[in-house]
């Protein structure tokens, strides 16, 4: 490597292929396991190499996007908790709380229901009748 | 012994069971534990009595049931690299099985039963009260609160065995029940068109609590039927079909109800529960013409 190159990631940092992996112990994710079709092999589409110039640009925009997120949140179009989600690397996986109920299907489902009339009594007897 | 240890498992868990059904088309329903479960997961937050009901009761099943027909366990079992083991001919009959096995989840065995048919629920009812629900990244397709209760109910009534959770999950399904009433109403607020099918949501638990099922369910376990409905709603509604459940339906409802013995559950933990359901119990919107009877018998 060049000193014109810059490695974003070090030898040894944790390669993560799934927002979940960082839950896994740091351990079993940096060593790569035995097995040749294991999704965790280190391949070299995980490194990327970039110029200093590239580097200073892509911090630069980084610092300019963080900025203009706190500026929303103080403006008060977004609190700080979607500030924090946009800023994620991660996608969100929204809570069972936090999606609202079917309602269309709920709704559509009750319509097709046939409730049985209410009568006074029920079936009469024969001889009741009579 | 070995049922009683078995682990117990939560909704997140089973993530992978859920992306199977997913790829399936959803041709089985979620019912029981997992359902009871889903549905105090989804209304926790809003609701205090769920959040002291689950520090009795984790939300926890130690399976997870289906309501589905044959073809459909086996094509489940072998999405899941699994086999399903069916009763034969012989063996069918008298039974609500469709197939059950088991699947490797965090180094325990979950077994997967799937059911012919929700008891207590008739087929085409199992339909119409099943809904599509957000389950973290997956969508799995649920019985409503509606049907959880129901459900439950029936097993509350019929069902005697040692180490079953069908009180605290009805105990929470009441809770549920309730809360997703209320989501509804909220929701009729912006569509006018909703409130026809809201009511006859209403009205299938109104005539189902004046069932024989219904008495049944209060004498075994003490639950408060009147419970199920949100009262702070309805009493300040001035919607004309809400005005007309409130000032007509509900007092023959409430007198039908109120004169039902409700028993004193033996379980300390059960009593708990109960008492967690009155505290948290809404203010009846209309005068019941009878008092609800405390829950006193044995």
């Amino acid at each position: 490597m060049s000193n014109s190159e810059w490695r974003i990631r070090r030898p040894g940092a944790r390669i993560l292929h799934s927002p979940f992996d960082i839950l896994l112990p740091p351990r079993e994710l940096d060593t790569p396991p035995a097995t040749r079709h294991s999704p965790r092999m280190k391949t070299k589409g995980d490194v990327i190499y970039l110029t200093e110039k590239e580097w200073n640009a892509f911090k630069e925009q980084e610092h300019q996007e963080r900025l203009a997120l706190s500026a929303r949140v103080a403006r008060g179009e977004i609190t700080a908790l979607e500030a924090n989600r946009e800023a994620s690397i991660f996608a969100h996986v929204p809570s069972i709380a936090e999606v609202p109920l079917n309602f269309d299907l709920i709704l559509r489902n009750a319509r097709t229901i046939r409730l049985a009339p209410k009568k006074h009594g029920g079936r009469k007897s024969k001889t009741v009748r009579a | 012994m070995v049922e009683e240890n078995r682990r117990q498992f939560a909704l997140e868990e089973l993530g992978p069971v859920f992306q199977a059904q997913e790829r399936l088309g959803h041709a089985c329903v979620l019912m029981g534990g997992q359902s009871a479960c889903h549905w105090a997961k989804r209304f926790l937050a809003s609701e205090p009595a769920l959040q002291e009901l689950e520090r009795e009761a984790p939300l926890l099943s130690k399976d997870v049931d289906f309501q589905g027909d044959r073809d459909a366990v086996i094509a489940f079992a072998r999405a899941l690299g699994q086999h399903a083991e069916v009763p034969d001919f012989r063996h069918a009959f008298g039974s609500l099985m469709a197939g059950k096995f088991s699947v490797p989840i965090a180094g325990a065995a979950l077994h997967v039963e799937v059911l012919r048919k929700v008891p207590g629920l008739t087929p085409n009812l199992v339909t119409q009260l099943a809904t599509l629900e957000q389950a973290g990244p997956v969508t799995i397709r649920v019985l409503n609160p509606l049907g959880v209760v129901m459900a439950k109910a029936w097993n509350v009534v019929n069902i005697t065995k040692e180490g079953r959770h069908d009180f605290e999950q009805l105990t929470s399904a009441v809770v549920c029940l309730r809360a997703f009433y209320r989501s509804l109403f909220l929701n009729t607020e912006h569509n006018q068109s909703a409130l026809r099918p809201t009511l006859k949501l209403v009205e299938i638990a109104l005539r189902f609590t004046e069932l024989p099922a219904g008495r049944k369910t209060a004498e075994k376990c003490g639950v408060d039927w009147s419970q199920i409905l949100p009262h702070n709603f309805i009493a300040a509604s001035a919607r004309p079909e809400v005005v007309r459940l409130r000032e007509k339906r509900l007092p023959g409802w409430l007198a039908h109800i109120a004169r039902y013995r409700r028993a004193v559950p033996a379980s300390e933990t059960h009593k708990k529960m109960l008492a967690i359901l009155a505290r948290h119990a809404e203010p009846l919107c209309i005068d019941s013409p009878f008092p609800i009877r405390p829950s006193t018998f044995r």
